[in-house]
């Protein structure tokens, strides 16, 4: 249990304030981030009018996520692809990355979901307000009523905790699962399994659901 | 004579626990397979000739549906066999707080599981042709509906194992027992909600023109409906999880 | 187990209602946004061109449904961490 929740850290003092970071997340999210820019460099290596099979991967990955994009958003421009693109596969490989022996999810640490929750955060008010104007989306927390602002500010902030914590605890919950059953018995089929369940399926799952309800998000907030 | 009292209260709070797991935790799930297994006979009942094929999916659904008392299964055994020599009064509160957890979620679980599975049984009697469809949506459906009985385990599994504070008084052994029902109880709408919208998706997916075409579209649109669903079971996993860290 | 003192108690009432207060208060909402997505999923089941517009009808129909979850959360956060007993 313990060697679950434990987090390497590494503290230092800059400038009088002690900082903390987090040695093992970070080198796993390194590693997720090298491996995705590998992908892409092996996927546009040589563009051709008759691709290769690593082109046609890439394109079958980047016009699936388009098309994503535009019917969530129902729009025809492309402003969030990017961003939805590879929020998915750093999701997703973050997610695999614990079937490995020896490293382990960085989405298992809870500040890399909480960061890209609160960057999704951001990203929908800043895109309401461009969208709408500053006055109609002020005037869109006192609805019903002016008394209730309050409340609907706490909503907008409970979906930030509700999207981190669904990765977070899904993955932590797997992972818990994964080590109490596997110190329980010794045997050689079930922990297996567990990972192809936690580690493949559902982490591709949540994997799509985090990035899906990213822009959904938006899609809502811009409407 | 003081520490073989605390062990004694200590293995019975766990007793119970252990108790409440699987006594709740099998309720749902035995009504649940029994709602999958009724579909079917209807569906042989109306189709003979299908019976091999419906008994498949019959059990597959039923697998499926059974796993959240599995979840309690594991938790009542670790809290039967379990050590208590030299164990704190706070730790047999826990092991209650884990008992009520898991055994409420996997309650609610196993019914909201069930409801894929026994409208699935059922279209595919009538719709033998799209047996690949449904079968995908009511095994996706069921998956991601037992979200919140994992949230339940792993909250079981913090309780178990968390390292024990001596000097826990009355306040800490409320708390952990409310961070049990919190998770337990907060896990039963969600489950059950969500197993209705996976339910509904296969219903979705028989009044489609083309059902092989919309398995993609429905899908996703379970996936989204069914994880805002779950999001009050993820508000009661941070509420249990602030009770438990306070500890 | 004989010096519980009234603060204690109070602060015991406090954590224990904030596990209920979330526990209980999630079961209607979760309950009533699964039954909307399912509904959604119907409807989307006979009308698959307008996917998008159920789709955004569904979610802001659970955002509404979510509001007393969510008062839940702030009760059971103010009793935790307001009430010191």
């Amino acid at each position: 249990m313990k060697d679950i929740t434990y987090i390497a850290t590494y503290s230092f003092d800059l400038f009088g304030t002690s900082l903390t970071v987090n040695t093992f997340t970070l080198i796993n999210t390194w590693i997720v981030m090298a491996v995705i820019i590998v992908l892409a460099i092996i996927g546009t290596r040589s563009l051709k009018g008759f691709p290769n099979p690593a082109q046609r991967l890439a394109e079958i990955y980047v016009s699936a996520m388009d098309k994503l994009t535009k019917e969530t958003l129902d729009t025809t421009t492309r402003t969030y692809m990017p961003l939805v693109s590879t929020l998915f596969i750093f999701l997703l490989l973050s997610n695999w990355l614990g079937m490995i022996p020896g490293l382990a999810e960085p989405t298992k640490d809870l500040n890399t979901p909480l960061s890209l929750g609160i960057m999704g955060f951001f990203l929908t008010h800043t895109a309401a307000i461009k969208e709408k104007g500053i006055v109609q989306y002020l005037k869109e927390y006192c609805q019903p009523f002016f008394i209730m602002a309050p409340l609907n500010v706490v909503g907008e902030l409970a979906k930030v905790i509700s999207i981190s914590f669904r990765l977070f605890g899904n993955i932590l919950g797997g992972a818990i699962i994964i080590s109490v059953v596997s110190h329980m018995i010794y045997s050689l089929v079930l922990p297996p399994f567990l990972y192809v369940f936690f580690g493949l399926f559902v982490g591709t799952i949540q994997a799509f659901v985090f990035t899906m309800l990213t822009i959904t998000y938006i899609s809502v907030a811009t409407k | 004579m003081e520490q073989v009292a605390v062990t004694e209260i200590v293995k019975s709070l766990s007793m119970l626990g252990a108790a409440i797991a699987i006594g709740l935790g099998g309720i749902g799930a035995g009504i649940g397979i029994g709602m999958s297994g009724a579909s079917a006979c209807e569906g042989i009942g109306r189709q003979p000739k299908m019976s091999s094929e419906l008994f498949r999916i019959m059990l597959i659904g039923q697998a499926a549906t059974s796993t959240p008392p599995t979840f309690a299964l594991v938790v009542s055994i670790l809290l039967l066999f379990g050590k208590y020599e030299g164990a704190l009064l706070i730790q047999g509160f826990a092991a209650l707080g884990a008992g009520i957890s898991i055994g409420a979620g996997a309650f609610a679980s196993g019914i909201g599981s069930a409801y894929p599975a026994s409208r699935a049984c059922e279209a595919i009697a009538r719709q033998p042709h799209l047996r690949a469809p449904f079968t995908t949506l009511m095994l996706l459906g069921q998956a991601v509906s037992q979200t919140p009985v994992i949230f339940s385990l792993m909250v079981s599994f913090m309780l178990m194992f968390m390292p024990a504070k001596p000097d826990a008084g009355f306040v800490e052994f409320v708390a952990v027992i409310s961070a049990g029902i919190c998770m337990g109880f907060g896990a039963m709408g969600p489950s059950i909600g969500s197993g209705m919208a996976a339910e509904s998706a296969i219903i979705g997916a028989r009044h489609h023109r083309e059902p092989e075409k919309a398995v993609g579209l429905l899908t996703r649109v379970m996936l989204l409906g069914q994880a805002v669903a779950q999001s009050t079971s993820i508000y009661a996993l941070v509420v249990a999880l602030v009770l438990i860290m306070l500890v | 187990m004989d010096g519980i003192t009234g603060a204690e108690i109070i602060r015991a009432a406090a954590l224990l209602g904030a596990g209920m207060s979330m526990g209980f208060g999630a079961i209607g909402p979760g309950i009533g946004e699964g039954f909307a997505a399912g509904k959604a999923c119907e409807a989307i089941g006979r009308n698959p061109e307008e996917a998008g517009l159920l789709t955004r009808t569904m979610l802001v129909g659970q955002a509404v449904s979510e509001s007393t979850g969510i008062y839940a959360l702030v009760v059971a956060l103010l009793l935790i961490f307001v009430v010191k007993g």
